[in-house]
């Protein structure tokens, strides 16, 4: 990661300043005497050596690397893509590996454009963890923890503890301080829909859901009440056919491989 | 004797049948490149699958763009891309501006199965996609094309 090329501005203490300017009007109202060359020459390096030192001490510590308000900055991040700073964005660097990159976002948006193999590039946040799996995406947090994770090329998979949500292009994941990622939808569901996700209304979710908001569905299964599952794989199934092997009592047992096979066949109507 | 024709000729018809019934079965299944699990193929504007083949890694598979750019009709050869799991694949835009439809024609065993899958900026539009148990025609293909909206699909 070239952190270089991205510097925040830093001024060399005042008391520098003030030397350069006594010896200066000494030359000019003094005994006209003029000032030796070397006397300027360790004065610039001194203030050269000084910047250096609170820019090391600042980046290479503490690795934080943060925009203005009305700034954006472009990091190379190695040989397998480049991450936008938006404005107010303040992020670290963690890892930064020939095999794994990672940062993590404190606030602000970053859109990240990777070309590489699936885990070599992750975003930690307050909520969770961004794994790219090949992909362009926009991740905006707020400092309490709160964020949108919007896709745009790929997919992403948000972690957060026991909860993971597979984000593909054009779809889009609220990120809850504590709870994590929360399901993902298609930015172009009905709006009827996407209102009942992020009201948490199952009744209205079910109703109003297309083919395409399997995606959200699935999500789902594992995590609403149990009562509930049946309704929600029922939904699924009434939407688009199943594969004949598929059980549906292991898939409302929340069996990881079932559940594995059901995503991978519903991804073709993603 | 005519039962006992009757009794050999049913399992016959019975096995002709399916065989012709898998025949007829033969097409293409596309989706966006999250269906394939393949991060090579993120930045394709869609993968696809071939189902009812029975040896899938024996298909042949082909792709063109065909496209009207600037009111002249184009049409390139595309590469098909194999992913790592059997019957799925994908392909890369090779194509500008203008109003392209990417064209599949896949053949196993004695069947035929086509594809006219008209693209936009966002990928594959799904709505638009037309499926044949034959390779498509330059008539459908026409057809397609001329179906585009006013400044293509968006």
């Amino acid at each position: 990661m070239n952190i270089r090329e991205h510097l925040p501005l830093v001024e060399a203490p005042q008391s520098v300043w003030d030397a350069i300017e006594v010896a200066m009007r000494e030359g000019e109202y003094g005994s006209a005497r003029q000032l030796p060359r070397w006397r300027v020459a360790v004065a610039a390096a001194a203030i050269f050596l000084v910047a250096a030192g609170i820019y090391w001490l600042r980046v290479r510590q503490a690795g934080w690397i943060e925009t203005s308000a009305s700034a954006s900055a472009n990091l190379r991040i190695g040989d397998i893509g480049t991450v936008e700073m938006g404005p107010s964005t303040r992020l670290r660097v963690v890892v930064d590996r020939a095999d794994k990159h990672r940062l993590r976002l404190e606030r602000g948006t970053i859109y990240a454009r990777i070309a590489a193999p699936p885990r070599m590039f992750l975003v930690d946040t307050k909520s969770g963890t961004a794994i790219d799996l090949g992909c362009e995406y926009a991740l905006t947090m707020e400092e309490g923890g709160s964020g949108v994770l919007r896709v745009t090329k790929g997919w992403v998979a948000f972690q957060w503890k026991a909860f993971e949500s597979l984000v593909p292009a054009g779809a889009k994941c609220r990120i809850k301080p504590v709870e994590g990622p929360d399901v993902p939808y298609f930015e172009d569901a009905a709006p009827e829909f996407v209102q009942s996700v992020e009201q948490g209304a199952l009744t209205s979710m079910l109703d109003s859901a297309r083919v395409r908001d399997t995606l959200t569905l699935w999500h789902l299964l594992s995590r609403v009440a149990p009562a509930d599952r049946a309704r929600v794989y029922d939904r699924i199934s009434s939407l688009t056919p199943l594969p004949a092997g598929l059980s549906r009592e292991r898939a409302l047992a929340l069996e990881p491989e079932t559940l594995m096979q059901l995503r991978e066949e519903l991804a073709w109507k993603w | 004797m005519k039962t006992a024709k009757c009794l050999l000729l049913a399992p016959v018809a019975l096995i002709c049948a399916s065989a012709v019934a898998s025949a007829q079965t033969f097409t293409f299944e596309i989706g966006s490149p999250v269906a394939a699990q393949d991060f090579r193929f993120k930045a394709a504007p869609f993968v696809f699958r071939t189902t009812g083949c029975g040896e899938p890694q024996k298909a042949e598979i082909s792709a063109t763009a065909q496209g009207i750019v600037d009111s002249g009709r184009r049409s390139m050869t595309l590469k098909v891309a194999p992913s790592s799991k059997p019957g799925v694949y994908g392909v890369f835009q090779q194509w500008d501006a203008g109003r392209w439809a990417v064209i599949l024609k896949g053949s196993c065993g004695g069947a035929q199965a086509g594809a006219i899958i008209p693209v936009g900026p966002k990928g594959f539009v799904r709505e638009a996609s037309k499926f044949f148990a034959h390779h498509p025609t330059e008539g459908e293909i026409d057809a397609a094309l001329k179906a585009f909206p006013e400044g293509g699909y968006k």
